[in-house]
């Protein structure tokens, strides 16, 4: 019985090990895909999220208590603390389902982590704290 | 989805899932589809009461020793028993999976569950919360963005008039 746990223990933790490479390369795939935010043209919709400064692109939904009250807080807090060092942007998917689409959002909240070329760095699925959103931006800050 | 706004604390849900996790992993690394099935058991009856199942385990264990503090604000909890109420079925499908000698397909619906509450637990990932986004973008009935003050849900808004140049 004992070799049996010790087994199953083991594929316990390659299954898990699996799961969480995969998650890592969703992440990545998400990242990747989002890429670089061209300048927008003309009828192309657009962030509102402009090269020269790190920052945030926050999807959410007003139909989503945890983004309005949770969330939104959280990255304005962050935007209030950093001064004008960084810029949060904040898209609401029924508004731009679109958006939303070309940025692959699975769920709400979703927020992009980008660097002052407007780069797509990392991605959050799910609430993220202000001290977590704090530490993802600051290898992207101006010295 | 719903407007319903509640308390909701979030040290309590995650809380519940770990336990999940932990048994969960439990059943199946030591073969025991009685635990499985007294995980879904325990899942199923917190979604009806429309509490974490485990709640006990965080508010007599965990909150009296320090070792997880309360994170309480106004949510929507209906995600939240979504996730849970499916995770019970999952559980239960499991078990009885694993009692009629499909092992195989029971240790993989146990393993869904375990990888759900996971990405919950600790990477924020709601799954409850990726399905209900994603009827709502099927535009399935009941969880479609509100429609806005005053309308009757399935009635066209009320015409407004034009604003004063």
């Amino acid at each position: 019985m004992l070799t049996g746990a010790v087994l199953r223990l083991a594929m316990a933790v390659l299954i898990a090990s699996g799961a969480w490479v995969l998650w890592k390369m969703l992440g990545s795939s998400m990242v990747a895909r989002a890429g670089t935010l061209e300048n927008s043209a003309a009828g192309v919709p657009s962030t509102g999220f402009v090269k020269g400064k790190p920052g945030l692109i926050v999807f959410g939904s007003t139909a989503c208590a945890a983004c309005v009250h949770v969330q939104n807080p959280a990255a304005q807090r962050l935007e209030a603390a950093m001064g004008g060092t960084i810029q949060v942007v904040h898209v609401d998917v029924d508004d731009q389902p679109s958006m939303a689409g070309r940025f692959g959002i699975m769920s709400l909240p979703t927020v992009f982590i980008l660097d002052a070329t407007a780069t797509v760095r990392r991605v959050n699925h799910g609430l993220v704290s202000h001290d977590e959103l704090k530490r993802q931006l600051s290898p992207y800050l101006a010295p | 989805m719903s407007a319903s706004l509640g308390p909701v604390d979030h040290a309590a849900l995650k809380a519940n899932q770990l336990v999940i996790i932990a048994l969960s992993a439990a059943a199946f690394i030591f073969d025991v589809p009685l635990l499985a099935l007294f995980v879904g058991i325990v899942m199923s009856l917190g979604t009806f009461f429309g509490k974490p199942g485990f709640l006990k385990v965080y508010s007599s264990i965990l909150r009296p020793l320090g070792l997880i503090r309360p994170d309480i604000f106004q949510d929507n909890p209906e995600p939240h028993r979504f996730a849970q109420g499916f995770g019970a079925v999952v559980l239960l499908g499991a078990s009885a999976a694993l009692f009629a000698g499909l092992h195989a397909l029971g240790w993989a619906l146990l393993w869904l569950v375990i990888v759900l509450a996971s990405l919950n637990a600790f990477a924020g990932f709601c799954a409850g919360c990726f399905v209900y986004y994603q009827l709502a973008r099927l535009g399935a009935p009941g969880f479609a963005k509100r429609p806005p003050e005053g309308t009757f849900p399935g009635f066209k808004p009320k015409a407004h008039h034009e604003a004063d140049a």
